[in-house]
């Protein structure tokens, strides 16, 4: 597998970490990780960088995760990007709304690293 | 786990203090690798050095807090992150996170109430010397465990 640039997005920095701590763990080779604190900073980051990888949450301000994924699309290097929610929503109206807009992949905060593994390596490299 | 909500002729608390506790239970033995344990009445409380909050609105109205002594929040903060967790700002930002897993876990675990309940970010205090004024005066679910021999207190104080 090559190695991967992902940008995590939450507003906890300490949820960050952990993110990727698991990405390690579930032997993804991370060239760059990048983050941002809320759906906007994401944008921004991505008009500025190529990722392969996105892992965003929902519940955020000044731009939440569905919105974000929504308007994903808009930029042109990050169209196709594989997409995996992390979140503590766990109703089946934000799993299709987050599906829907474009996710590839959703889990629902409390996680363990293997659901990590389980949800990102089948979307990893396969951009939609 | 879906709980069903249906039973509503017993009172909140006894209907969802269990499923409180097990949402905490969850959050604790999957993100930091531990279990924790129901306190006996005749244990002390925590001192409240850190307050962490989180707003439910929709199906459920009120506020969720999780309280715990500065020592606490710092060994969860360690739990979560390893000896990188040092400063203030990562220790509310865990114990923040702590509260909104466990908010989050509580309402899936009830059927029907997920998918009409919102939270909020979570907000966190530091220091004891503060007063809390809810505007969510009706029911509350409260239970305080036991996280490496010390005390936690969460309470769900919800609107009547």
């Amino acid at each position: 597998m090559d190695k991967i640039r992902a940008l995590i997005v939450d507003d906890s920095s300490v949820m960050r970490k952990i993110v990727e701590r698991s990405l390690r763990q579930a032997g993804i080779d991370l060239d760059k990780v990048l983050e941002a604190s809320n759906g906007a900073e994401a944008l921004t980051a991505l008009h500025e960088n190529v990722v392969d990888l996105i892992l965003c949450d929902i519940n955020m301000p000044v731009m939440d995760g569905l919105e974000f994924v929504r308007q994903v699309s808009t930029v042109e290097s990050a169209k196709g990007v594989p997409i995996v929610m992390i979140t503590t929503e766990g109703s089946e109206s934000h799993v299709v709304q987050a599906l829907t807009a474009g996710a590839r992949g959703y889990i629902r905060k409390p996680f363990t690293p293997d659901q990590v593994k389980e949800h990102v390596l089948p979307v990893l490299g396969k951009r939609s | 786990m879906s709980t069903d909500t249906s039973f509503i002729t017993r009172s909140h608390e006894e209907n969802w203090l269990p499923v409180l506790e097990l949402a905490i239970e969850e959050v604790f033995e999957i993100m930091l690798g531990c279990r924790v344990k129901p306190m006996a009445r005749s244990e002390s409380l925590p001192n409240a050095e850190f307050t962490a909050m989180i707003g439910l609105a929709g199906a459920l109205c009120g506020i969720l807090t999780v309280c715990c002594s500065h020592r606490t929040a710092g060994e969860i903060a360690k739990r979560m992150l390893g000896d990188a967790a040092d400063s203030e700002e990562q220790i509310a930002d865990a114990l923040g996170e702590i509260c909104n897993m466990i908010a989050g876990n509580f309402k899936n675990k009830l059927a029907g109430t997920d998918e009409r309940c919102m939270l909020s970010v979570p907000t966190v205090i530091s220091g004891e010397e503060y007063s809390f004024h809810s505007m969510a005066e009706g029911s509350s679910v409260e239970t305080a465990l036991l996280f490496e021999g010390a005390p936690i207190a969460v309470r769900l104080q919800l609107e009547s």
